[in-house]
Order: C-alpha cells, then sequence, then structure tokens
C-alpha cells in the first residue's frame, strides 16, 4: 500500500463529504470511539502575508473543524487521529479523524481509506491541470519587447 | 450514523443548564445547586470549569485537581496566580501567605480572579458561615444566611475578607463538593 503522506486530507476533501463520513461510520463500529478534545466547528480568520512588505494581512474569514479522536478495542489497545479541515459540515472532521486514525496506523480498513484517498488523489489531479492549463492562459510573454 | 462518545459536561445543552444553575447562585449567594444530573462521571469542579473556560480564559491550578484529560478538553491556558482568570484549589489546604490573585481594577473590576475551592461537603459540616449582601433575603434573620461546609478550611475566609475589602476589587469565590456548587461572590459579607 501506497502512503501519501500530507495529501491524505487534501484527498479525502477533495470527494462528497457523505462518502467519507459513511466509510468512518462503518469503520467506526469494530471501534469504542471517544474525543480526545472538543470537537469545535467555526470560522477563523485567515491570516497571509502581503507580497510587497511582507506584512501580514487576513484575506478573510474561512469555515475550520477540528476533530481528535482516541479508537480503543476490547483489549484496551488505542490508537489517535486528528484533523484540522476547513468545512463545517457536522461529523466531517470527526470522519476524517477517525480515517487519520485508521490510516496511519494500518489497522483494519485503512485499505478501504488508501481506496478513497486514491479516488481523491485523482480528482485532485484533475483540479491542479485544469487550474494549470487556466494559469498558462494567463501567461504574458515579453520578449518581443525587447527587440524595441 | 457516526457515534462518538463526549462525556455530558462537555455538550454544548449540558454547560447551557449548568450556566444557568451558577447563574442562579451568583444572583442569590448561599444557594446551593446539585449538579448531578447533569455530571456524568465528572465532578462539579470540572462541570463548572468546563462551563466557564474555553482556550480564552486562562486557569491557575494550584494543588493539581484538575487531571490533563480534562485539561485538554478545557484548552484553558495556564497563567501565574496573579494573572489567571480562574484559579482552583484544595479547600482543606489553606491559602498560602502571597496567595495574591488578580482583584482587578477599579476600571475593571471584572478582571478579578474567580476562586474555585473544592472541599468535601457543601451545605453540612463543621464550618458555618453568616452570609449578608445583596440578593440574600434577611427577613426574620438577624444573623444573616448560614451555610454550612465540611473540608473547607477557614483560613480562605478569612484571606477573602482581605481581597475584597476593596469593593470593587476583590475575588468571588465558588464553592463545589462533589456534585454540589454554591457562589460568594465579592458583594456578599461573611459576618
Amino acid at each position: 500500500m501506497e502512503k501519501v503522506d500530507n495529501q491524505w486530507l487534501r484527498s479525502l476533501t477533495a470527494l462528497n463529504p457523505e462518502t467519507v463520513i459513511q466509510l468512518a461510520s462503518q469503520l467506526a463500529k469494530d471501534w469504542k470511539v471517544s474525543y480526545e478534545a472538543i470537537p469545535q466547528k467555526g470560522l477563523s480568520l485567515l491570516q497571509l502575508q502581503d507580497s510587497v512588505f511582507k506584512e501580514p494581512y487576513y484575506l478573510g474569514e474561512i469555515p475550520l473543524s477540528t476533530a481528535q479522536v482516541r479508537l480503543e478495542n476490547a483489549d484496551g489497545q488505542s490508537y489517535q487521529g486528528g484533523v484540522q479541515v476547513m468545512s463545517d459540515l457536522p461529523d466531517f472532521a470527526t470522519s476524517l479523524a477517525i480515517c487519520d486514525a485508521i490510516f496511519s496506523n494500518e489497522l483494519i480498513g485503512c485499505e478501504q481509506v488508501a481506496e478513497l484517498i486514491d479516488r481523491g488523489r485523482a480528482i485532485r489531479q484533475e483540479e491542479d491541470r485544469l487550474r494549470g492549463a487556466m494559469l498558462a492562459k494567463t501567461r504574458v510573454d515579453f520578449s518581443l519587447l525587447d527587440g524595441e | 450514523m457516526l457515534q462518538v462518545d463526549l462525556p455530558l459536561i462537555w455538550q454544548d445543552e449540558i454547560q447551557q443548564q449548568i450556566f444557568r444553575q451558577l447563574l442562579s447562585c451568583t444572583s442569590l449567594p448561599g444557594t446551593i445547586a446539585d449538579l448531578s444530573i447533569h455530571l456524568g462521571k465528572s465532578t462539579a469542579l470540572i462541570g463548572v470549569l468546563a462551563t466557564f473556560l474555553d482556550n480564552t480564559v486562562t486557569l491557575h491550578d494550584i494543588d493539581g485537581l484538575v487531571r490533563d484529560s480534562d485539561r485538554r478538553f478545557l484548552s484553558s491556558p495556564n497563567a501565574p496566580l496573579s494573572e489567571a482568570r480562574f484559579i482552583v484549589a484544595d479547600a482543606a489546604i489553606p491559602p498560602t501567605p502571597d496567595f495574591n490573585p488578580n482583584l482587578g481594577t477599579l476600571d475593571s473590576p471584572e478582571f478579578g480572579a474567580t476562586v474555585i475551592l473544592a472541599g468535601q461537603q457543601v451545605g453540612s459540616g463543621e464550618l458555618n458561615l453568616n452570609l449578608t449582601g445583596p440578593g440574600i433575603p434577611t427577613q426574620g434573620r438577624k444573623q444573616g444566611l448560614k451555610m454550612s461546609l465540611m473540608g473547607f478550611h477557614q483560613d480562605w475566609f478569612v484571606r477573602r475578607q482581605e481581597l475584597v475589602s476593596n469593593f470593587p476589587l476583590g475575588i468571588d469565590l465558588i464553592l463545589v463538593d462533589a456534585v454540589r456548587v454554591t457562589v460568594i461572590p465579592r458583594t456578599t459579607q461573611l459576618i
């Protein structure tokens, strides 16, 4: 199984959230799932740095959810997962956190999570290709100006 | 359907119900609220903290009464005693001579600390306090409203008198046992 490291969350968020929630619900049935911190859902200010003066500014508000979960089995073994995601859909962050715990610890069901990641990655790659093509069309060639 | 355990006291609806009870206790000092139906396996101390604290409200836990797992849920930053908005202490241990919490300022007396004392029993015990002041009915009582406590060191109330002597500066006290809570705001006099 191929690991995708930091891209797994970007890939899963490319999918319909309901697909992820359904898989997490199914996988969670084999575990006692509890929160490790209060799941949060709301708006957050996104801070960026302007490219001229290199000073921070707030671009605007983004929806943000966080969830940190613990999966525990009958033998007392426990595994943790957590996410911060730009979404305010109920249960989505929790579902992603469950997927994180299962995928990063290679627990039963990690193949199903990996399959979803592959599907999401394909969607993201297509998005990136389209955006790349759009960006290429905006490129301006100033080379003719040099000749004058 | 996603099933994830979240203890009662960390749920919004329960915190709102506890807040309502604490508001009532603060308005009517000496009133004792039983929080047991809201607490599940938690204590009144954690129930009160869960209701009042978040990641913007600082906490100083003098005697380490709050477990790490609860601290994670509270996500409240630590602060030194003199700066913390909320202070938690074991009521059986008397305050140290350097117990100097934030009393607020004349411009902003609301920044005075809230001190939560965790003792054995609220409502019965060997220590008797007589409360007078706003929100306390005095009709027919010469000595104010009597409140009994167990496992609360008397020095806490001596020190509290010193700290509220320059009203409106001062501290507010919340007294808890395992499941009950009462509030002694700075407007209350102990006689």
